[in-house]
């Protein structure tokens, strides 16, 4: 018997030298150890032992088994290792080669720069309202202090509907609207399109504004300068500063152009900013206290500021986008570089 | 506004440079849009004494002189036949600059050097009237007296810095001399130096003119002086050099006195002659209608009853501010004449200027504003200036019609309400330092403070207006920045329209679509290019009255003509693929549901606003180029709507501008929102598109109800789904819609079906098709047996026979 045990587990070892792959390995595995294997022949020669040396002889069979089974086993895992590196290195593949996946589009550095003010107004607790681009004379002028035929109509040169119907010419009717609808205290922007009688590198008749309101018990310049600070702060780099300087606007008093520092030189000087460190980006001011009394609020009670802000100036800017009518131009090359 | 230094010196003394006065005023609230120099126009030209003249040794029309300019000899070769020995003549020398903008460099004539160059009245830019019988074509020749290396700038009189400055429009007396040096005088802490008014009064005229000022609300006042013994004649140099300083030409001394005024004080003037006034009266009254009057522009204007004119007993002799007439103004035998200088309403003078298409310095002035005070003022300053160039007599007092207006207006506030406007302290004796350094006089009695507001400030009238006043001239950097610190918290955000929108653009682009901005306003000749017919609602669209052109004159009703221009400008762009998106406003002109704002001012009248359109936001979809097809451009919609939460529908339908066989409307729970297709080869071709185009639009506004909706969770299946493969052969006109729907109507046990198949040819009989459905059945409670789905199939099957003659595929 021993010498049986001996003969098959030499005859294994042979065998097993010459086994690599997984499958050979399984082979010699139903081979040796299977139902119908070496070892269950040699299990059934047990019976003709003398039943005091079964003992000895079970053992000695099944620990040669055990053997077998592990070194098997430990064959196995080389043998799944390499072949595993074998195949991945077969299925190498050159990861330069483009994706597979439809292009994205983009979205206009227009809605980009509105989304920007967006979310920054909103997370200093603005609403965002908008309102209609065909309006009446009425909001879009007479509340805010430009009665008819006055000079201040001529600073915005308007595309007229019917005599009291108007595109537009800034967002600013919707701060009417706003205040006729809303109690303080209002806090609000509104974005969107505006018209002007005007069309060279700098202008286009349709271009669009933020607006921004504010009305509330002790409003000041200095609140009005804190807010906008703070917008122009995080829209460009924490070291962006503003600047006012005098101006005159029928619905602000005192009213203001807001110039913040150079975002590209950081105001030391530049080609965008001709060298001054300044770039003007938007009008402001204290609402005039008429309007909110046109409005329906109290003006000895309350008072607020407003400005408006281009966002095609801001986009020009933000992008060094030289020339505005690039805008509207929507050649699919300049679109897809603000995906 | 131009300023000329040595003209607002009459008014305020300047000892600071220009480039340091230009700070003070923009941070006073003045822009200057320019500083001229004027000698800036003309360099290295000087006076030179002609010493001697040869003739050319090599050309016969040439003659090479000997010149003095002063500071050395020079020789200078010319053509020109009016020189000689001893005259002084304006030479241009090497390096020179003239008004012209010809430079000047020596160089050889012919094998002679010449140091420069004679120049004659064009390249200096002078006239006539500035050298009196100088020869047009010839070399300037210059007073004798004119000292050889005399600048050229200086016998020009070009010796001015002008300062043109940006008025803003609440401040109309500053489009004047004077008023700019009043800013000037506060920005410095100096004086205003008064006017010494010295002419004297002669007798009343025997027959003094009669003015009758019919319509007080159009002229509020209306001032007449008559002057006799007027002798018309040029005015003297300096009057005429300031005048052309600041664009004026200069014409007589009469007409010089009165745009003298005009620029000086900003009251527009004008001067008839008397024995032209029909009847000696004057009367101020609105127009006959289609009375006419030929305006000094020598134009015969018909006028509207809502122009105010300046009439005689007879006819209008000017149109009232705007402009004068000919028949009636100063010509070179005028003795007597009669200044007016008067006060009409701004908003009737800019509507009759439109009406008319007529503009002048006058009108600009009156559109803009004029105070009460300047008619006198003006009047007074034109007296002196003729009794200064002793040009006439005045006879007698003026005529002075006014309404009553208010002399004396006041201001009262407190040092609090102004520091609470600008959020930083401003002490009262600050605020009182400040107003009478402006002429604006302040006293304090108290706490309250009130200032004396001079006529020519009708701007103030608040202490917004006062608070305004202070902090442009303590200057703006005082204001610190504080973020809302006393104001109340709030909530903000974004409305659901604004959200969806974002999220459709988001959506869009994730598809692969690029964002577009294209005008709101078209031609109204895409709409044959969308071959819509005569009657088509979509061609009734919003007209602008005054557009910048007629392809940009009407509101688009449909945004695909937009968004077909960028395809097609794209394309010429060989661009050759592409996909666009626009989230735009289109714009129908029904009358739109009444808003009433009801809280509004008790004395505020809203008017209706059923005049305003429909304005409904959209989103537009277009694309072109390889593999694109309607079923991309559906896919994509479809997952713009996924993104939104949302499903939509197709019906197949025919659209003018849609190819017959590849359109459809889109619906959202079984409302129409919008098309979608391929688009009409003729309306492609019209576009210029060698490209198949697929468009879609659809209506945002009609999804805001329900779209981003917060989802209920619906629990997940504990039991396996089953699925079977279904492929029938029906009639290839049937649709996979039709079938679909009899399918789950029939199947009970149904959970979804798909469409992963269609197929023609072999095989399939001619005029029928293959469609093949992916099918998964489900119980809630128990898993299916496969009976249960044979049954279920089995119906189904039957089903389709019977509706669409469908067969099992084999």
């Amino acid at each position: 018997m021993q010498e049986t045990i001996d003969k098959i587990t030499r005859s294994f070892n042979a065998e097993l030298e010459k086994a690599s792959s997984v499958a050979e390995l399984n082979e010699l595995r139903v081979r040796y150890l299977g139902k119908n294997g070496v070892f269950t022949e040699v299990m059934k020669s047990l019976k003709d032992i003398a039943k005091e040396d079964k003992p000895f002889f079970g053992k000695l069979l099944n620990d040669a088994r055990v053997k077998i089974e592990e070194v098997l086993q430990e064959k196995d895992k080389t043998a799944a290792k390499e072949e595993q590196r074998a195949r991945l290195l077969a299925e190498r593949i050159d990861i330069t080669l483009p994706g597979v996946s439809a292009e994205a589009g983009s979205i206009h550095p227009l809605s980009k720069v509105k989304a920007e003010f967006a979310e920054i107004f909103t997370s200093l607790g603005f609403e965002i309202k908008e309102g209609p681009e065909v309006e009446l004379d009425f909001f879009n002028f007479q509340l805010l202090n430009i009665p008819k035929d006055h000079p201040a109509r001529d600073m915005q040169d308007t595309f007229y509907i019917t005599d009291d119907v108007v595109l537009r010419t800034h967002t600013s009717p919707m701060q009417a609207r706003v205040m006729l609808e809303q109690k303080p205290p209002i806090r609000v922007i509104i974005p969107g399109k505006v018209y002007r009688v005007d069309d060279d590198a700098s202008h286009s008749p349709m271009f669009q504004q933020i607006e921004g309101l504010v009305v509330d018990k002790n409003i000041s310049l200095c609140d009005l300068k804190g807010c906008l600070e703070t917008v122009c702060k995080k829209l460009f780099s924490s070291k962006t500063k503003i600047r006012f300087r005098p101006s005159f606007f029928p619905f602000t008093e005192p009213s203001v152009e807001v110039d913040c520092s150079c975002p590209l030189c950081g105001g030391k000087g530049c080609r965008i900013c001709k060298g001054t460190g300044w770039i003007e980006i938007l009008g402001a001011g204290i609402l005039n206290p008429k309007v909110l009394d046109n409005c329906g609020i109290d003006s000895s009670v309350y008072s607020g500021f407003a400005f408006g802000v281009g966002m095609e100036r801001v986009a020009m800017i933000r992008y060094g986008i030289p020339d505005i009518r690039i805008f509207f131009e929507n050649d699919i090359r300049f679109l897809k570089q603000y995906k | 506004m131009k300023a000329p230094l040595n003209w607002l010196k009459d008014f305020v003394d300047i000892d600071i440079a220009p480039a340091e006065l230009e700070k003070k005023f923009v941070s006073a609230g003045f822009e200057i849009e320019e500083i001229i120099n004027q000698r800036d126009a003309v360099k290295n030209t000087v006076a030179g004494q002609i010493t001697a003249i040869e003739k050319h040794p090599n050309a016969d029309k040439l003659f090479v002189c000997t010149v003095d300019v002063g500071f050395k000899v020079v020789q200078i070769v010319t053509n020109a036949k009016n020189v000689y020995a001893g005259a002084v003549v304006p030479v241009a020398l090497d390096g020179a600059l003239l008004p012209s903008g010809t430079k000047i460099s020596a160089g050889e004539l012919r094998g002679v050097r010449s140091d420069g160059m004679f120049t004659g009245l064009e390249e200096l830019k002078a006239t006539d009237e500035d050298f009196p019988g100088a020869d047009p074509d010839g070399v300037l020749i210059l007073s004798p007296s004119i000292a050889p290396g005399t600048d050229i700038a200086d016998v020009l009189g070009l010796d001015d810095i002008i300062f043109d400055v940006s008025v803003t429009a609440n401040r109309p007396d500053c489009n004047s001399i004077l008023g700019i040096a009043r800013e000037i005088a506060a920005v410095t802490g100096k004086d205003v130096k008064p006017y010494a008014f010295t002419y004297q009064s002669d007798e009343e005229p025997a027959d003094p003119v009669k003015v009758v000022v019919e319509n007080q609300i159009l002229c509020p006042r209306y001032m007449a002086q008559t002057v006799k013994n007027v002798k018309i004649k040029p005015s003297p140099e300096y009057i005429k050099k300031r005048l052309k300083a600041v664009g004026i030409r200069p014409i007589n001394n009469i007409v010089d006195i009165t745009n003298y005024v005009l620029t000086e004080i900003g009251q527009p003037m004008h001067a008839f002659d008397r024995f032209n006034i029909g009847g000696n009266h004057i009367i101020v009254r609105n127009a006959k209608k289609d009375e006419e009057v030929v305006t000094l522009d020598g134009k015969t204007r018909t006028l509207e009853e809502s122009v105010l004119v300046i009439c005689d007993l007879a006819r209008p002799m000017a149109v009232a501010g705007i402009m004068g007439g000919t028949d009636s103004g100063i010509n070179v035998g005028t003795v007597e004449i009669v200044f007016e200088s008067a006060k009409f309403a701004r908003d009737n003078i800019r509507r009759s200027s439109k009406a008319l298409n007529l503009r002048s310095d006058s009108s600009a002035r009156f559109e803009k504003g004029i105070d009460f005070s300047a008619q006198e003022l003006g009047l007074k300053r034109a007296l002196q200036l003729v009794h200064e160039l002793e040009c006439g007599t005045v006879a007698g007092a003026p005529v002075d019609i006014a309404t009553d207006f208010v002399k004396e207006r006041t201001v009262s506030f407190t040092a609090a309400a102004v520091s609470k406007i600008l959020g930083i302290t401003v002490k009262a004796d600050k605020i009182m330092e400040i107003l009478n350094g402006l002429g604006i006089k302040t006293v304090q009695s108290g706490k309250l403070l009130t200032s004396d507001i001079p006529e020519y400030r009708e701007d103030l009238e608040n202490a917004n207006d006062i608070a305004e006043e202070v902090i442009r001239l303590m200057g703006y950097d005082k204001i610190k920045s504080k973020l809302l610190s006393k104001a109340q918290q709030t909530i903000g955000g974004a409305s659901n329209s604004y959200r969806t929108d974002t999220a459709a653009r988001n959506a869009a682009a994730g598809a692969g679509f690029s964002e577009t901005v294209t005008y709101s306003f078209i031609s109204p000749k895409a709409f044959d290019l969308l071959r819509l017919s005569a009657d088509d609602a979509l061609r009734n669209a919003v007209g602008i009255r005054n557009p910048l052109g007629e392809d940009v004159s009407i509101m688009r009703t449909v945004i695909l003509p937009s968004a077909l221009a960028v395809v097609a400008s794209n394309i010429s762009k060989f661009n050759k693929e592409a996909r666009f998106f626009e989230i735009a406003k289109r714009y129908s002109p029904k009358a739109a549901t009444v808003k009433t704002a009801s809280k509004a001012a008790k004395n505020t009248k809203i008017p209706s606003q059923a005049e305003l359109p429909v304005e409904e936001q959209t989103l537009v979809l277009t694309a072109y180029g390889e593999g694109e097809s309607f079923f991309t451009l559906k896919g994509a919609l479809d997952r713009i709507a996924g993104l939104l939460g949302l499903e939509f529908s197709y019906r197949a339908k025919v659209y003018p501008f849609l190819h017959d066989g590849r359109s459809a409307e889109v619906l959202f729970n079984g409302v129409h929102i919008g098309y979608i297709g391929e688009v009409h080869p003729e309306t492609q071709d019209a576009y210029g598109s060698p490209f198949r185009i697929y468009a879609a639009e659809i209506s945002l506004e009609k999804l805001y109800d329900k779209a981003l909706e917060v989802k209920k969770f619906a629990s997940l299946p504990k039991f396996p789904g089953v699925a079977r493969d279904l492929a029938v052969v029906v009639e290839d006109g049937t649709s996979a819609a039709e079938l679909i729907a009899v399918i789950k109507k029939t199947a009970k046990l149904l959970e979804s079906i798909g469409v992963f198949d269609v197929y023609k040819g072999t095989h399939i009989a001619e005029g029928f098709k293959s469609i093949a459905f992916g099918l998964t059945f489900r119980h809630p409670e128990r898993t299916l047996t496969d009976d249960e789905i044979a049954e279920e199939m089995t119906v189904v099957l039957a089903a389709l026979k019977k509706g669409f003659g469908a067969e099992l595929r084999k």
